[in-house]
């Protein structure tokens, strides 16, 4: 994911720039992701892209007022995502921080030193499987471009309760004795 | 707050920008008081989300003053960084089967205590210049 400038339009509302802007920024997080994800795999680009994952998050976090349950949703996919990564790179700042040692008797520093070697294989071929068959599985980058381009703004309508009048009002229209309220419906959302 | 999306983009990132500055002054006091490992991580997360908010709404706050409060948030972020290493080499360390009595997870502890000390009194001061507040005003945000 390149640094993009962001021009946000000043005189439209938050919803309509995330509308504009943050599909462009799910395209780029799904091609940093194949090719950290791809045959290079090396750790230095998968440090790159764990960087690129949380910033991506940040900003669509940034913008959790104008959306509905959704992103939640794929905000826990990047989580996950960040869980794979910030645990590779768990292992290589602890990695570093062993080198760094000047005196350790000889068998702890290695048998910790395999330990982690062993763990960053293992996640980094979980990771590799959860990209593949999860996060960039047939019709995800539509499910998020889609979104992001489309439901921007629409929380509001969706969960806004049609206008009643005051109970009191009411009472005295229809001429019935105070009841308890009924349990409020469940908001009615569109969202996919 | 889902109200907001409907403002216009300056008055959403100057609100962004207060919440974002209330859950960083929260932090900065809890973690002051006991730099526990979730208190040091938390810490952490609201610097990151403070940050990235100056940072993708850098159009809508003072250019100058973003930049010195950025460059005070990595200062504070690495001092929280160095514990955050610790506590996690600790944990990775016990993982690898290291009992409490090792040299490894001794000089750790050490070190993370070290390191805590560094980060509470920077916190403290952070607390006792009332930094939150002088942000809030530099960067022109109301008080939510």
């Amino acid at each position: 994911m390149k640094k993009q400038k962001h021009p946000w339009a000043s005189s439209k509302t938050a919803a309509e720039n995330a509308q504009r802007v943050l599909p462009g920024l799910a395209e780029s997080f799904f091609q940093a992701g194949r090719k950290a994800a791809g045959e290079e795999q090396s750790p230095k680009a998968l440090h790159r892209f764990r960087l690129e994952v949380k910033r991506f998050r940040y900003y669509l976090e940034l913008f959790t007022p104008c959306y509905g349950p959704g992103l939640k949703e794929r905000l826990n996919v990047l989580r996950r995502v960040q869980d794979y990564l910030g645990f590779l790179s768990d292992c290589a700042a602890t990695q570093r921080m062993l080198e760094g040692l000047a005196t350790l008797p000889a068998r702890e520093g290695k048998q910790c030193s395999a330990f982690l070697s062993k763990q960053s294989v293992e996640k980094r071929a979980a990771f590799v499987i959860y990209w593949r068959e999860t996060c960039d599985a047939p019709g995800k980058v539509e499910w998020w471009v889609n979104y992001l381009e489309h439901f921007a703004g629409q929380r509001r309508a969706t969960q806004r309760k049609p206008a009643r009048r005051p109970a009191k009002a009411r009472r005295k229209a229809s001429g019935k004795a105070p009841v308890a309220a009924p349990p409020p419906a469940p908001p009615a959302s569109t969202e996919p | 707050m889902a109200a907001d999306c409907s403002k216009q983009m300056p008055a959403y990132a100057a609100l962004q920008g207060a919440a974002r500055l209330d859950r960083l002054a929260y932090e900065l006091g809890r973690t002051g008081k006991a730099s526990t490992p979730d208190a040091v991580h938390d810490l952490r997360v609201a610097i990151r989300r403070f940050e990235s908010c100056l940072r993708l709404f850098k159009d809508y706050f003072p250019r100058k003053e973003a930049k010195k409060i950025r460059k005070r948030l990595r200062d504070l972020l690495d001092l929280a960084g160095r514990v955050r290493d610790r506590d996690i080499a600790l944990d990775l360390g016990r993982q690898a089967g290291m009992g409490t009595e090792s040299v490894l997870l001794r000089t750790w502890t050490q070190q993370r205590k070290q390191a805590a000390q560094e980060l509470t009194l920077a916190l403290r001061r952070a607390v006792k210049n009332d930094l939150s507040t002088k942000w809030r005003s530099r960067l022109k945000l109301v008080k939510r």
